[in-house]
C-alpha cells in the first residue's frame, strides 16, 4: 500500500499544466519597474538599516569545530605531505647573492686531490713497510773454552828517562831534526798506547786491543832503539 | 859504548808487557734476530755499532737481509742470560733510511760486567746501495760492493773485498786489508797498518803510524799516498809501468837498481825520485819519517 506522500506526488504530477501567455510577464515587469521609480519606494529603501553580522561568530566557530566534518578536515590537513628544504637550496641562494672566489669554487676538488694523493702515498708506504718481515727471534745456549787474558803492563818509560838524562850530555844530537822527529814519533806512539790502555781497561776481554798494544809496543821499541842508536853513533 | 848496548837491551826487554793466558769454560747465550726489507732505489743503510763483528755482502737481490746475533759469554748460564739484556739493539726503517744500532750499556746499579758481550751482524744489501757503517771495538768486513760506501772504524780490523764505487774510509787503531779495491777510494788511516792488494782506479791515502803495503796493483789510474811515521812498500810485476814521484823525508827510498839511485839532499835530509812517461798512471808517495820501498818482481 502506497503512502500518502507518494499519492500526493503522483497527483501533483498529473495536474494539468497552465501555460502563461508571454504578455503577462511583460505586464508584470512593467508594473515592477513603475514601483521602483516611485519615490516612496526609494525613500523606504534608503531608510533600511544596514545588516550587520551578529555577535554569534565565536559560538558558530565553536559549533563548527564540534562538527565531525571539521575533524575530518583537520585530520586531512595533518596528513598533508610536508615539504623539507634541502641544504643545497640555501647554499645556492647564498652563492647567488655572494660572488664566489676561485678558492671557494675549487677547494673541494683540491681537497679531494690532496686526500687522494695522501691516501696513495700512505698505501704505498704501508706496502713498503708491510714487506718487512721479522722472521725469527731465538735464544741459543752453548758452552765453549776460551783463553782468559791476564796482562800486567809496566807503566814507566825507561827509554824517555834515559834520553832525558843523556840529552844533557848530547845536546847537539838531541837538537837535530832527525832526533826530534824520532822523539816525536816515540811520543806519538806512547800517547797512542796510553789511549789504548784506557780502552783496554774500559773494554776488557777484547783480545784485538791487546794485539794492537803488543804491536804498538814493538813499534815504540823500534823507535826507541833508533833514538839510542843515534845518540850512540 | 858497549855498556850502552846492555842498557838498551835491558830497557827494551822491560818494555814488553807480561801477557799470559789461562783456559776457562764459559756458557754462551746467543739471541738471533732476522729482518728483511724491500729495497727501493735511493735507500740508505746506516750502521752504528760497537763490539760488533759486521759482515756486509753485496747482492743482486732487491732486498736487505739483516741477521743479528747478540752474544753473552759468562761462567754461568744465569749470568750470561741476565747480562744479555745489556745489549741495546734497534733496527728500523725511517723513510728511505734503514738504521741499525747496537750499544752495550751497563745498568747504573751494576758495577762491572761479569760476562763478555759482543754482537755479530750479517747484512746482505743490493750492490749499489749506499752504506754508512761506524763500528768501534769490532771488525768490519765488506764484500762485493759498489756505490757509495763510508766506513768509520775505531779499534777494529777492516777487510774489503771487491769494493768499488766511491769509498771513504777512516780508521783509528786497527788493520786494513783490501783485495780488489776499485773506483775512487779515500783512505784516512791512523795507527792502522794496511795491505792493499789488486787495487785499481784512484786511491788517495793518508797514513800515520801505520805501515802501508801496496801489493800487485791492477789497473791503477792514480795512487797518492801521504804517510807520516810509516813505511810504504809497493810490490808489483815488471809488466806494469807507472810514472813515479817519490819523496822521503828522514827515511830511506829503496828502488830497483835498474831504475837508478835516488839523490839525497843532505841539508834537508830529503830524497826525491821521479821516473816514467807522463802518459802512465801516476804513483805519488810522500813519506815523513818513513821508508818508501819499490819491489818489482
Amino acid at each position: 500500500m502506497k503512502s500518502q506522500p507518494d499519492i500526493l506526488r503522483r497527483l501533483i504530477r498529473e495536474l494539468p499544466e497552465y501555460n502563461v501567455p508571454e504578455e503577462v510577464w511583460v505586464n508584470i515587469s512593467e508594473i515592477l519597474d513603475k514601483d521602483y521609480e516611485n519615490d516612496n519606494l526609494k525613500r523606504s529603501i534608503s531608510q533600511l538599516k544596514p545588516l550587520t553580522a551578529p555577535d554569534q561568530w565565536p559560538g558558530i566557530e565553536k559549533e563548527l569545530r564540534k562538527d565531525e566534518s571539521d575533524k575530518v578536515l583537520a585530520k586531512a590537513v595533518a596528513e598533508l605531505p610536508q615539504y623539507l628544504f634541502k641544504k643545497d637550496l640555501f647554499e645556492s641562494i647564498h652563492q647567488k647573492i655572494k660572488p664566489r672566489t676561485a678558492f671557494a669554487r675549487y677547494w673541494k676538488i683540491a681537497a679531494m686531490i690532496i686526500f687522494t694523493v695522501m691516501g696513495a702515498y700512505l698505501v704505498w708506504e704501508f706496502q713498503k713497510q708491510s714487506i718487512e718481515v721479522i722472521q725469527t727471534e731465538e735464544l741459543l745456549y752453548s758452552s765453549e773454552t776460551v783463553l782468559e787474558l791476564l796482562a800486567t803492563l809496566p807503566d814507566e818509560d825507561e827509554v824517555l828517562r834515559f834520553i832525558e838524562s843523556n840529552c844533557i850530555e848530547f845536546v847537539v844530537k838531541c837538537d837535530a831534526p832527525i832526533f826530534q822527529g824520532l822523539l816525536s814519533h816515540y811520543q806519538d806512539l806512547r800517547q797512542a798506547e796510553m789511549v789504548l790502555l784506557k780502552e783496554i781497561h774500559q773494554n776488557q776481554h777484547t783480545p784485538q786491543l791487546v794485539k794492537y798494544l803488543v804491536r804498538i809496543r814493538k813499534q815504540r821499541n823500534e823507535v826507541g832503539k833508533s833514538m839510542i842508536d843515534y845518540l850512540q853513533g | 859504548m858497549t855498556g850502552y848496548r846492555y842498557i838498551v837491551v835491558f830497557f827494551l826487554l822491560s818494555m814488553f808487557p807480561c801477557i799470559s793466558y789461562a783456559q776457562e769454560t764459559v756458557q754462551v747465550i746467543t739471541g738471533t734476530y732476522n729482518r728483511t726489507f724491500r729495497y727501493s732505489t735511493g735507500d740508505i743503510i746506516k750502521i752504528n755499532a760497537e763490539k760488533a763483528r759486521i759482515t756486509i755482502t753485496g747482492s743482486e737481490k732487491e732486498e736487505i737481509i739483516v741477521t743479528t746475533k747478540l752474544i753473552s759469554k759468562a761462567r754461568t748460564v744465569e749470568i750470561a742470560k741476565s747480562e744479555l739484556s745489556y745489549h741495546q739493539y734497534t733496527i728500523e726503517k725511517n723513510k728511505d733510511v734503514i738504521d741499525i744500532e747496537n750499544r752495550i750499556v751497563l745498568p747504573k746499579h751494576v758495577k762491572e760486567f761479569q760476562s763478555v758481550l759482543f754482537v755479530e751482524i750479517q747484512i746482505s744489501i743490493p750492490t749499489e746501495m749506499e752504506l754508512q757503517v761506524s763500528n768501534n771495538y769490532g771488525n768490519t768486513k765488506i764484500e762485493n760492493k759498489n756505490g757509495k760506501t763510508h766506513v768509520n772504524s775505531g779499534f777494529g780490523d777492516i777487510f774489503l773485498v771487491n769494493v768499488g764505487g766511491e769509498l771513504k774510509l777512516k780508521s783509528y787503531y786497527g788493520d786494513l786489508k783490501t783485495d780488489g779495491l776499485a773506483g775512487h777510494s779515500v783512505l784516512d788511516l791512523v795507527l792502522t797498518p794496511a795491505e792493499i792488494s789488486g787495487a785499481s782506479g784512484f786511491i788517495n791515502l793518508k797514513s800515520s803510524l801505520g805501515d802501508i803495503v801496496i801489493d800487485n796493483p791492477g789497473r791503477l789510474r792514480a795512487l797518492n799516498i801521504e804517510s807520516s811515521k810509516s813505511d810504504v812498500t809497493m810490490v808489483y810485476g815488471r809488466e806494469q809501468e807507472f810514472r813515479y814521484f817519490l819523496q822521503a823525508d828522514f827515511g830511506e827510498l829503496v828502488i830497483p837498481q835498474s831504475f837508478g839511485v835516488a839523490p839525497r839532499d843532505e841539508i834537508t835530509n830529503r830524497l826525491i825520485w821521479t821516473y816514467g812517461d807522463p802518459d802512465k798512471p801516476e804513483i805519488n808517495i810522500k813519506a815523513n819519517f818513513g821508508n818508501i820501498i819499490l819491489n818489482v818482481e
